[in-house]
């Protein structure tokens, strides 16, 4: 039975319009498999009873038929929008019925505009499914959905501005401390992204161990933007990621282990009940990395309870007389687990870590597996540890780069968006940089820039191929990869100052789990 | 409907809220996703028809904005090297809106998936509302207090070096 009455046309688009919500929330697992894109071209019903159908077009007999083909965009874009765009389809075809109805039962005008409020009284399915139906915020006398003030104008917002905002009200508190928001904060901020200011931590040759000095520093100009209160000294400092620092005290004997974020002054002395294994060990690695799935930080501790200490011209490494062992600390849960199943690799060169695409990467040199020790030839090889699936895995390096003669030192960075690794070269000021163009393919590593630059101290590689270097009696410099520029940052550097640059990250990591620092500890 | 007899997909019609139609060519469209998908699935459908797309969230004045913008964008896609005057093209073209057109055009831009508009919008929104006052955020947003005094003050306190 066809409707007649302007309440009968609402009616039939109440109840086809629920059909299709409930097929694009509750039982959106069934649709989404049922628009499988090997099929012929299908479309998605909602029925005046509720109830939904994916079938090929020609149900709708003389009405308005629904978008066909759904199901061939379906995997070529994500659930996300593909949901979107199946709702944006279902709303334009329940209003096309609708019209068809008005026109078909010559509708006048007052009930044509009786129609369209009713049908505009009610959220769309876009709305809906989106999750857009939510309040819209005013700003300025216009308006915005809540979801988009939060996610993309809030999450564009210096940390300042956030934690001075945070007493707006208790909606933008709870919105601000949120862990979500947290990390779309991190992804959003646009100094974050443009990787415009540096942290730069450094210490005069006159001043005493724990007078290091840390300023946030313009990257293209090195001037002074802010500074930040430092409680820690300068070789505490193990590495900076998302914008939390990890610090371990107490040099060989860790002591304590401290996540701190500068941007914030909030840190947070993680739980000492397994620090014992670590003050008893020769020693301790340790790693910090971020999870995306769980949106949760991890500590790595890889410990190494006996082992020999090796100094040569290879550097210093450690090789396990006892198997090492692995403990994992998790922010959300504050707490360490050991990890049985997992032992790391015999022997360990110390140098920095990198983190990436959900792992932490450092080079090492040795033999990989634990069996056959002595038959095994020694290489060097990058090694990950997994943050989610807490296990190791391992890069092989390009043929050159595996004797660890040549280069001498090599260092784990980013080059735009790649794994790359900076050699240097003993006696030589040449250098090369190797990229991993594909991330995880060996057979992707490929050279991809050599260049001459004399220094005393390389002090920080940027993603965008800027790097940052100190010359005794000369300064701090930085030099393009790209255009070879040379650009003149600061006049004084003496090999007894101490120096270390990081690309600076303003984020609210460990807002929530972190004590403030007051300044003048 | 509008019906042609052109041979390929070189261009769609788009109609707003209240009913006006736009046709847009391929190029121009494909810069919003929601348009650029439609145009895909008629493609591999291989349809001759001129097809028409239904925006029922975005009116007249607002699409000719949209649009406006695609059509610079598109002009623009092949040439990385005139960023630098696309980036003041955004920049003029968004100063010249009231708070309620930008909220709108922000709209449009999420609902059509066109994520440099989107982007741009918000990023010049978030510039506007940097560095006030607790009290001026609480006017734009027409926010009600609804701390106590004591509460506002330890919040306050949690973060003292952030007050100017």
């Amino acid at each position: 039975m066809n409707p007649r009455t302007v309440e009968d046309v609402i009616k039939d688009f109440k109840g086809r319009r629920a059909a299709i919500i409930k097929a694009l929330t509750k039982e959106f697992e069934e649709l989404y498999i049922l628009c499988d894109p090997n099929h012929p071209n299908l479309c998605l019903y909602g029925f005046p009873n509720q109830v939904w159908e994916v079938n090929l077009p020609g149900l709708s007999g003389e009405l308005p038929e629904p978008r066909v083909g759904i199901n061939f965009a379906r995997d070529v874009m994500t659930r996300h929008e593909w949901l979107r765009m199946v709702s944006v389809y279902s709303d334009s075809w329940l209003a096309s019925i609708a019209s068809y109805f008005a026109t078909k039962f010559s509708f006048d005008k007052a009930d044509r505009k009786r129609l369209s409020n009713k049908i505009n009284d009610v959220p769309l399915i876009w709305e809906v499914v989106g999750g857009k139906a939510k309040k819209r915020v005013k700003i300025k006398g216009g308006c915005l959905p809540e979801e988009i003030l939060d996610e993309e104008v809030l999450s564009r917002l210096p940390v300042r501005d956030l934690l001075n905002y945070r007493c707006v009200c208790k909606t933008w508190r709870s919105l601000i401390d949120d862990l979500k928001f947290v990390s779309i904060h991190l992804k959003k901020y646009k100094n974050n992204s443009e990787e415009s200011h540096l942290l730069v931590m450094s210490r005069s040759p006159r001043s005493s161990i724990g007078n290091e000095q840390v300023l946030v520093r313009r990257g293209d100009t090195f001037r002074k933007v802010q500074q930040v209160q430092n409680s820690y000294a300068f070789d505490t400092w193990i590495c900076y990621v998302n914008g939390v620092i990890l610090v371990k005290r107490g040099g060989f004997r860790c002591l304590e282990v401290v996540l701190w974020n500068p941007s914030i002054a909030r840190s947070l002395s993680i739980p000492k009940s397994m620090l014992k294994a670590m003050k008893d060990a020769t020693y301790v690695e340790l790693g910090l990395g971020y999870e995306f799935n769980s949106n949760d930080y991890k500590v790595v501790a890889i410990i190494y309870p006996h082992a020999e200490f090796i100094r040569s011209s290879l550097g210093k490494r450690y090789c396990a007389i006892v198997p090492g062992l692995v403990l994992v600390y998790t922010l959300s849960n504050d707490s360490w687990t050991s990890n049985l199943g997992v032992s790391p690799p015999p022997y360990w060169s110390v140098g920095k870590q990198l983190y990436m695409k959900g792992a932490i990467h450092w080079i090492n040199f040795g033999p990989k597996g634990t069996n056959d020790l002595l038959h095994l030839p020694e290489d060097s090889y990058v090694v990950l540890f997994d943050v989610k699936d807490e296990v190791f895995r391992y890069f092989e390096l390009p043929f050159v780069m595996k004797s660890n003669f040549v280069p001498q030192e090599k260092l784990p960075t980013i080059l735009n968006g790649s794994f790359a690794i900076f050699c240097a070269y003993d006696h030589e000021a040449r250098h090369d940089i190797w990229v991993m163009n594909e991330y995880g393919v060996p057979e992707s590593w490929s050279k991809c820039y050599t260049f001459t630059l004399q220094f005393d101290k390389l002090l920080h590689f940027k993603s965008n191929g800027e790097l940052f270097y100190a010359i005794h009696g000369k300064g701090i410099k930085s030099y393009d990869i790209n255009t070879k520029r040379v650009k003149d940052l600061a006049k004084t550097y003496s090999r007894y100052s101490k120096c270390r640059i990081y690309t600076y990250v303003e984020s609210l990591v460990l807002l929530k789990e972190g004590k403030l620092q007051r300044p003048n500890l | 409907m509008a019906s042609s007899s052109s041979s390929s997909l070189s261009r769609v019609v788009v109609k707003s809220s209240d009913n006006n139609l736009f046709v847009v060519n391929k190029k121009v469209a494909s810069q919003s996703q929601l348009l650029k998908q439609c145009i895909d699935n008629m493609e591999e459908k291989g349809t001759n028809d001129v097809i028409l797309i239904p925006l029922s969230n975005v009116t007249s004045n607002i699409l000719t904005l949209v649009l406006e913008y695609c059509e610079k964008h598109a002009d623009f896609a092949d040439d990385d090297n005139n960023n630098q005057e696309l980036k003041q093209w955004d920049h003029e073209f968004l100063k010249k809106f009231d708070y309620a057109t930008l909220n709108s055009l922000t709209m449009a831009a999420d609902y059509m998936v066109t994520k440099s508009l989107l982007n741009l919008c918000c990023q010049f929104i978030a510039d506007s509302i940097k560095d006030l006052t607790v009290q001026q955020i609480r006017q734009i947003f027409d926010i009600k207090n609804d701390f106590t005094p004591q509460e506002e003050a330890d919040i306050k306190n949690e973060n003292a070096w952030a007050f100017r």
